[in-house]
């Protein structure tokens, strides 16, 4: 392998050579240059090591020394906040939560970015910014009028959260997917009482917490599940105003039908510690373990049963597709039985489920970055070939996959050749073990780009329509009195929203209060803070 | 033993107090010399980081750093802020009936354990126990919330199955506003317990046998010895145990509240810990980041309060205290 990137490299070095009088920014030789030091932070599901291929890769075409700082994602912001704290700010921050970026930015830490190196040096990252909305999206990272960061968009979230049912319960008790509310309702009583795994036992529920997201979506709003750790505020346009979605009259409402399906039995009691016991976050275990026969948790890949779609295989045959991450635990412990996505049931008000923001996360930099001219043509030039995997130009595609994975059809095959999306094969995986663990890592080095890719998967979302439907947050970002108080009211929020639940405290008689100690924890300044926003900048 | 031979050996010592006490200094030097790294300890960790303490009065800024921020004004407006929110006073009173729960219960618990293990004949029995007793100390909250999650669910914990068993049905500890106090108080008891038996076990060591064969040639029964003998001996020790505590009633244990609390029972599981670290460190906020360090700060000051007040009581009771 080791040879076939050195002469990829080599040959990739003499083309540049023929082609100098044409050299575009890919092919610039960065040996010749100094050798620069670069912090980087990513999002890895495990951490990488220092001879990581992808990292040893960067290292050597860049002429440069990556220091990948292992942050967790779970406790990404904390270990930040104490890096910048200590005055280590990341060259390159992937800022996880856009809603933080303008107190980041308050910091001073930050440095503003040159757009026209930006340009020269990432053409396809600003084009595809640029063609998206209108470009609008890169307001997200303008702060008094200065550039301080790039948007990343996930166009993978214009689908909304998976609502899924386990299909074996729904076979054996002689029930459709349900599609209203009273279906719904009449599913979950089902799977409470009429002992859908057949163990004899009185021991199962209809949902647990995320699936009272369906629940809410039916009267129209997102009060978030009350974990407290998934969920930030969800502000909603309610009557042409933006509202806190857990201080409406549709969540009030939506909350005396909890209150009577808990009475019934049909909520998992212990729904307030939450349906994921630890691991990947998009695990629920509940439905996992057979507690309960429904969830609203992680996204629709997550739950793909396999073969729902047809891929090319490493033969190039036509083949089932593999199951999802969380279908994959399912199926382990219940290899018999299948999961099915359903769409959000539809209530008095409507129906829909969260959808994640579009704006993913904000690549921001230090200023020691954006001030040294030369770091930050660097970081730019890594940024736009780490992110070749949106490209649909074929011959840059082969490019970076060629050189980065190695030998085509040993390592890494088309999976759609037209749409040019690849994968790596599994002698990929087997020579390089720890590449495969953090493909998601370091692969992607730069932002998240909306390129909605053409995959077989995406196609499959599509076809069940889960494009439409998804409750979307009207604040892609937060404001400083957002920043400041929303944990609080968060926690206070789910304290409150299990006590109604429970009875512990009564709707209609402890609403009231409830408000009031909201207000009184911050929530009226967040309200007054995001409706001067809203009227100042997006009530044209 | 060395102390009264230095004392005794001042007379000749010339010049002023100051230069005496100097004096004295250079003669034990080896034994200053001990101090220097636990001094060093102190002075990085805990005095020269005293200087931050400056943003609980300042209009704080990070970009105009702890030192180029403007002050406050006027001058407690950080704190006024804090005190008129409710929640920081939800967050006060539950640290201090958890310090004061802990206090109560977790501290006669080492010693307990520490007089038991004296009144242990069998040599080895005694030392499996010890370790034991003391390994729970080494694993962190982190670890431990996750199997006492396990442990107290009430679904599929051990606990709900034997209640199952007996015809009872299970109850969910870690979900209610009542129990969840005293999940915190044993489950830290439970922790800590031999590790803080340790230093009593080493003030027990140092007690007089002959005591104890005069007061069994009296016929002091095993009860009385420990009553008359073994206890006030080592009430030195206790005391000073005690007023070392009593200043950290406040001091919540947020690594272990964090990790076990869910947000049913938020009510009791909100500690001025888990306060600050929603304020000031989970988002990155200037005015959290002031507040947080105001609320801290206001913490040190009770401490400190408490471990005077229960010096002098201590000292009026019983002529013991640390100064």
């Amino acid at each position: 392998m080791r040879k076939i990137l050195a002469l990829a490299l080599a040959i990739a070095l003499l083309l540049t050579a023929l082609v100098i009088p044409m050299a575009s920014a890919e092919e610039t030789d960065w040996s010749t240059k100094n050798k620069l030091k670069i912090t980087w932070t990513t999002y890895f599901t495990s951490l990488p090591t220092e001879d990581s291929h992808f990292i040893k890769f960067v290292e050597d075409k860049f002429n440069v020394d990556i220091d990948m700082l292992p942050i967790d994602d779970s406790t990404f912001n904390e270990v930040l906040n104490t890096y910048i704290m200590a005055g280590e700010t990341p060259d390159v921050i992937r800022l996880k939560d856009p809603g933080q970026f303008l107190s980041y930015v308050d910091s001073g830490e930050l440095g503003v970015i040159d757009m026209d190196v930006l340009r020269a040096q990432a053409p396809s990252i600003v084009n595809a910014i640029d063609a998206f909305k209108d470009g609008s999206f890169w307001d997200y990272g303008v702060v008094d009028g200065e550039p301080y960061g790039i948007p990343a968009v996930a166009p993978g979230n214009i689908y909304h959260l998976p609502v899924v049912y386990n299909q074996t319960w729904l076979d054996k008790l002689g029930l459709k997917v349900p599609t209203t509310l009273d279906e719904f309702h009449d599913v979950l009583v089902a799977f409470t009482k009429q002992d859908p795994d057949g163990n004899g036992v009185n021991d199962t529920y209809g949902l647990s917490s995320d699936g009272l997201r369906a629940l809410w979506g039916a009267y129209g709003v997102n009060p978030g599940a009350c974990d407290g750790r998934t969920d930030h505020s969800y502000f909603q346009l309610i009557d042409g105003k933006p509202a806190y979605a857990a201080t409406t009259e549709q969540y009030k409402e939506a909350l005396k039908v909890a209150h009577q399906w808990y009475e019934e039995g049909i909520i998992d009691p212990e729904f307030i510690t939450g349906e994921n016991t630890g691991g990947y976050w998009a695990i629920s275990h509940s439905i996992v373990n057979h507690r309960i026969g429904m969830t609203v948790r992680g996204n629709y890949y997550h739950w793909v049963m396999p073969g729902a779609y047809q891929l090319i295989d490493e033969q190039g045959n036509l083949a089932d597709c593999d199951a999802g991450a969380v279908a994959k635990e399912f199926l382990a412990v219940n290899p018999d039985e299948a999961v099915v996505l359903g769409q959000p049931p539809v209530g008095p008000y409507g129906s829909g489920v969260k959808s994640w923001n579009l704006l993913a996360q904000i690549y921001c930099f230090s200023k020691d970055a954006t001030e040294n001219p030369e770091k930050w043509e660097r970081i730019c030039a890594i940024m736009e070939y780490m992110d070749h995997q949106y490209v649909t130009d074929r011959d840059l595609y082969v490019d970076y996959y060629e050189s980065l994975y190695g030998e085509y059809g040993k390592y890494w095959m088309w999976e759609d050749e037209e749409a040019c999306v690849a994968r790596t094969t599994t002698k990929f995986d087997e020579d390089y073990p720890q590449a495969s663990t953090d493909v998601w890592g370091p692969t992607q080095w730069g932002p998240t780009l909306p390129i909605l890719l053409p995959t077989k998967g995406n196609q499959w979302a599509t076809s069940i329509g889960y494009e439409e439907g998804g409750i979307v947050n009207l604040m892609q970002f937060s404001l400083p009195a957002v920043a400041e108080n929303q944990n609080n009211v968060t926690h206070l929020k789910d304290t409150w929203m299990i006590d109604f639940i429970t009875g512990a405290k009564d709707v209609d008689a402890d609403w009231d209060a409830y408000v009031n100690e909201l207000n009184a924890a911050g929530l009226n300044k967040m309200v007054k803070e995001v409706e001067e926003w809203y009227t100042s900048t997006q009530a044209k | 033993m060395n102390a009264t031979k230095v004392n005794s050996s001042t007379p000749h010592l010339k010049g002023n107090r100051f230069t005496r006490l100097m004096q004295q200094y250079w003669r034990c030097r080896y034994l200053v010399m001990l101090l220097i790294p636990s001094l060093v300890v102190l002075i990085i960790f805990k005095y020269i980081p005293m200087y931050g303490v400056q943003i609980a009065f300042k209009n704080f800024k990070l970009k105009d750093g702890i030192v180029g921020s403007a002050w406050a004004n006027p001058l407690f407006s950080v704190f006024q802020d804090v005190f008129a929110q409710p929640v920081f006073w939800n967050a006060f009173w539950n640290t201090l009936i958890l310090g004061v729960m802990n206090l109560l219960v977790g501290f006669p618990m080492p010693i307990i354990l520490a007089l038991l293990l004296n009144e242990l004949r069998h040599e080895k029995y005694k030392k499996v126990i010890q370790t034991l007793s003391y390994l729970p100390h080494f694993i962190s909250w982190v670890t431990l919330s996750g199997l006492f999650i396990q442990l107290l669910s009430p679904s599929t914990g051990p606990i709900a199955a034997i209640t199952r068993a007996m015809g009872g049905t299970p109850y969910f500890f870690m979900g209610n506003v009542s129990t969840f106090r005293w999940v915190l108080v044993v489950t830290n008891i439970w922790k800590s317990v031999g590790w803080g038996s340790i230093i009593y076990l080493a003030a027990l060591a140092g007690v007089d046998q002959e005591m104890y064969e005069a007061a069994l040639i009296d016929g002091a029964t095993r009860f009385q010895r420990v009553w008359y003998i073994t206890l006030p001996s080592i009430f030195p020790t206790i005391t000073i145990m005690l007023i070392l505590q009593s200043g950290s009633i406040l001091n919540d244990n947020f690594d272990q509240v964090y990790n076990m609390m869910n947000d049913a029972v938020y009510r009791v599981a909100n500690v001025l810990g888990v306060y600050t670290y929603d304020l000031g460190l989970k988002n990155l906020s200037n005015a959290g980041l002031a507040k947080s360090t105001a609320v801290g700060l206001f913490k040190n000051v009770i401490a400190l309060i408490l471990v005077l007040t229960t010096n002098a009581v201590s000292k009026k009771i019983s002529d013991n205290g640390i100064w």
